[in-house]
């Protein structure tokens, strides 16, 4: 049994809305226990001449966090090295699912506002931003998700809250794709080969679950007559 | 957006009364806010004004004054650019550098906070942030941080002082809002008066005109921006719209603690 009660391969509760915002070309929203996070695409657009690449699309992610996103002190305004490191690894993530050869030329803006963290920000970003992706019509290669195992308790267990991330042995944030490829993944701590291949293993099992969340997601934007109202979800 | 033009909007509005959208020249968008969004912050909203969308949130820390028996009371505003296309990420440009300073200001003129009993010693006391993300823009976004920094700031918690830190769980039992502020802007395309510009009507103005009445009715903050000039008869008919408009938006902010549908 984990802090807040929780199976090990057992999830904080999520919620995924798309279509919120009415500017960016795609949008997505996500709760994800504690964790707020907003996804703007967009795109596709003509590369600026120093950036473009004729062959593919130039893929372009931002990690921000609101300064108010912590239970701790007051963030800065500038992303500090942390931001600037996942906005890099979500960026590799998510070049590797988009199509980026259908867009020659062209710039595919991903733009990320962490609103209330509580661990497992990347992972969630991650998911938002596919969900995001799909909304703005960009053409993936496959459906995306991730999530944070981790070793607590000497035990892997899946998806850490902030408290577990704290006090825990590991931290292993993955993001796959349906298929099974992996596209991010970070350690930060000490575990076994055999711990890290049953972390792999627990995420691959929740191919499922995000495949109806982000489904579900798209049944409500598209069933819905009144807009999607993110003052209303938040 | 609805692209159209100067001559459209001139010609439409002289024909109907009526805006592109439908409205009156001196009716808001819709309003829509709630309260207490962010549960990391100490006080947070989220307000919208038809599409555009700000979410506020106040962090407390604890330190050195500025200026002596006076909290420290910081507001900042980002035009982030998950917005619009044509905000960019990087040090804030000279619209959002404008856009903090005017809101900052009508806050601080209408003592919306009582700075003095932030101070806990002469050097020593409380500081404020108030922050705010623009998340989506459709034009107007002085109003709508009025308006979600208002309602950020009417579930302002502070937290406790022990042994020299703050305890974030523990907050202090006192009133520390003082007053209420609200914000109207005008446009002024060619010689019509409308309130509550979207992004487009901003786009045909000649001049904007943002004016902050607190709940006395004192003007608190005016900022004209844009090259077009006003007259005197132009002015006095935005005061007394914003002045008109004051109650019925405080208590959108006040009074509603969450969203009503459509």
């Amino acid at each position: 049994m984990r802090s807040d009660g929780r199976q090990k391969d057992e999830l904080r509760n999520i919620k995924l809305e798309v279509g919120i915002l009415r500017n960016a070309k795609g949008s997505a929203y996500i709760e994800w226990g504690m964790n707020k996070i907003l996804v703007g695409v967009y795109g596709p657009e003509e590369a600026p001449p120093a950036i473009e690449n004729l062959e593919r699309a130039i893929i372009k992610v931002e990690y921000r966090m609101a300064t108010f996103c912590s239970l701790e002190e007051h963030g800065k305004y500038v992303p500090n090295r942390r931001a600037v490191e996942i906005s890099k690894v979500l960026r590799e993530a998510l070049s590797n699912l988009i199509l980026v050869d259908r867009y020659p030329g062209g710039l595919i803006e991903v733009q990320i506002l962490v609103l209330q963290a509580e661990g497992g920000t990347r992972v969630a970003s991650f998911v938002a931003a596919v969900a995001a992706l799909i909304d703005a019509g960009i053409a993936l290669r496959d459906i995306g998700y991730g999530i944070s195992a981790g070793k607590v308790n000497n035990e892997i267990v899946l998806d850490l809250s902030k408290e577990e991330d704290n006090l825990g042995q590991g931290d292993i944030p993955i993001c796959i794709t349906r298929k099974g490829d992996i596209l991010l993944l970070q350690l930060d701590g000490k575990i076994s080969y055999e711990e890290l291949q049953s972390a792999i293993e627990m995420v691959r099992s929740k191919r499922e679950f995000f495949e109806n969340l982000i489904r579900d997601a798209f049944t409500r934007r598209y069933s819905k007559e009144l807009s999607n109202d993110l003052v209303r979800h938040i | 957006m609805i692209h159209y033009s100067k001559e459209t909007f001139l010609e439409y509005y002289r024909n109907y009364t009526r805006r592109i959208d439908g409205r009156k020249a001196d009716q808001y968008r819709e309003i829509a806010i709630k309260h207490d969004v962010i549960k990391t912050a100490e006080g947070s909203a989220i307000a919208r004004l038809g599409d555009t969308l700000v979410v506020a949130g106040i962090k407390i820390e604890y330190g050195d004054l500025f200026e002596d028996n006076k909290g420290n009371f910081i507001v900042n505003i980002d035009l982030s650019p998950i917005a619009h296309e044509s905000f960019v990420s990087g040090p804030p440009d000279e619209r959002g550098i404008e856009l903090s300073r005017i809101v900052d200001r009508g806050f601080r003129s209408a003592e919306v906070l009582n700075l003095g009993k932030l101070a806990l010693e002469a050097k020593k006391g409380y500081t404020v942030f108030l922050d705010m993300y623009v998340i989506d823009y459709d034009g107007n976004a002085v109003d709508a941080s009025y308006l979600a920094g208002m309602a950020a700031l009417s579930n302002i918690r502070i937290p406790k002082i022990e042994n020299d830190k703050l305890n974030r769980n523990e907050f202090v039992q006192d009133n520390f809002l003082q007053n209420h502020v609200i914000s109207s802007t005008f446009a002024k395309i060619d010689d019509i008066i409308i309130l509550d510009p979207t992004h487009m009507e901003s786009e045909l103005a000649d001049v904007l005109v943002s004016i902050a009445v607190d709940r006395d009715d004192n003007i608190v903050g005016i900022q004209k921006m844009g090259n077009g000039g006003l007259n005197r008869d132009e002015l006095d008919e935005m005061i007394e719209i914003a002045l008109k408009n004051r109650p019925k938006i405080l208590n959108r902010i006040l009074g509603e603690k969450d969203v009503k549908d459509k």
